[in-house]
């Protein structure tokens, strides 16, 4: 199977490392991740897995888009995101063994990187340069869907507690969602599937402002007691 | 019982040898905590995780001028570990001792000096299985709320029901 080009590898590990923060992250480690993959180019309308089988592959997004869809009650289809490079997906499943909790589906023609379980597994229980960087990308990945997830529900109790929704200054007002709305994104961030450096970076605003609100209205019930 | 024989006795180092163990205790010396001392403050610039060796600590929430209590930390469980590898960089709770407790700091110092030690890398495999467990059975709860609500359709994100139990899941009150 083909390996990913040099000057993809390069791109796509440094922007790996800009987007995730972890304990001695560098691009040439995870260049060395990259290199134990396969290569595969996929059409459009592909897809990457299925929701609902078992999980044997963690994919890294080398070129391309995915949206990713997540069955409702009546079975239909429905948009829990859309994802760009550079991401890596698929992990969930192949961590704890369970089955793929949405469908990836190519958005025009894709290039992905795919690690298999037994490579994963491997590299997660080794102290060479690509098994650390493995483990903690992994580990910063989880950690990252977990406090946005967090960060997206305090600011929903928060919106909800206040009476208002409470916007930083400097994100346009929005209109009010609905639960549907907000469980489907919910689920997004908890999935790890709305992993673009924006979104990222403007939710990380959203959350520090939450939190500085958090603390500001704290500290004046402690003076008013 | 020494730290190092304790830690060898602990489900998460079952399969390494006392020899890593021994050289995580000295590169993280244990750090111990009176009962009611409050370890991690919200909303504080974080750079350190804590693995419990003895003990009890109790993890709270301080929102909306209410404190929640949303969960306690049992001997060889890991908290705050999003201080090292996520790009957020405050804590999002409080973390306080029940108990007189014992706790080994987890740094980035300490994972870039000993990222071979395999007792470094039995806490992070144990933090990967953790993470991915703690974020599946959050997933069904919310993808089960998701589903009861697709089919009643209510139509304000204000709804107290709605509100409630997205806390309950997060483990608020």
């Amino acid at each position: 199977m083909p390996k990913i080009s040099p000057i993809d590898s390069d791109r796509l590990a440094k922007r790996i490392v800009a987007h995730h923060s972890f304990p001695g992250a560098s691009h040439a480690a995870i260049e060395r991740v990259l290199a134990k993959g396969d290569c595969v180019q996929m059409p459009h309308g592909a897809e990457i897995c299925q929701e609902g089988e078992p999980g044997n592959d963690l994919f890294f997004l080398v070129r391309g888009n995915i949206t990713v869809l997540r069955r409702d009650t009546s079975g239909e289809n429905r948009v829990l995101s859309d994802m760009t490079c550079p991401c890596v997906f698929g992990h969930m499943s192949v961590i704890d063994g369970s089955r793929r909790s949405a469908t990836c589906r190519a958005n025009g023609p894709v290039e992905i990187v795919k690690l298999q379980r037994f490579q994963v597994d491997e590299l997660i229980a080794e102290g060479s340069v690509a098994g650390v960087a493995l483990r903690r990308l992994l580990i910063a990945s989880l950690c990252d869907q977990l406090t946005n997830a967090n960060g997206f529900v305090r600011k929903l109790v928060l919106d909800h507690e206040t009476g208002a929704i409470s916007t930083p200054k400097h994100v346009p007002a929005k209109a009010k969602s609905t639960p549907d709305d907000d469980l489907r994104k919910l689920t997004a961030k908890l999935g790890g599937w709305d992993s673009t450096l924006s979104e990222l970076e403007e939710l990380e605003k959203e959350v520090e402002y939450v939190m500085d609100e958090d603390s500001k209205r704290t500290a004046e019930a402690k003076v008013k007691k | 019982m020494s730290t190092v024989a304790t830690l060898a006795n602990m489900f998460i180092f079952k399969n390494v040898d006392k020899s890593a163990i021994q050289e995580l205790c000295s590169l993280a010396p244990p750090v111990s905590f009176h009962t009611g001392v409050t370890i991690f403050e919200q909303a504080e610039k974080s750079d350190v995780a804590l693995l419990l060796v003895e003990g009890k600590l109790g993890v709270e929430i301080y929102s909306a001028s209410q404190r929640r209590e949303i969960g306690q930390i049992n001997t060889g469980e890991i908290v705050g570990e999003t201080a090292l590898f996520a790009r957020e960089g405050k804590r999002s709770a409080s973390v306080r001792a029940l108990e007189p407790s014992q706790c080994l700091l987890i740094s980035q110092e300490l994972l870039i000096n000993a990222s071979k030690n395999p007792a470094v890398i039995a806490i992070e495999k144990h933090l990967l299985g953790t993470l991915a467990r703690r974020i599946r059975r959050t997933n069904q709860e919310t993808s089960k709320i998701w589903k009861e609500y697709s089919i009643h359709q209510p139509t304000s994100a204000s709804d107290d029901g709605f509100i409630s139990r997205l806390k309950n899941i997060f483990g608020g009150r």
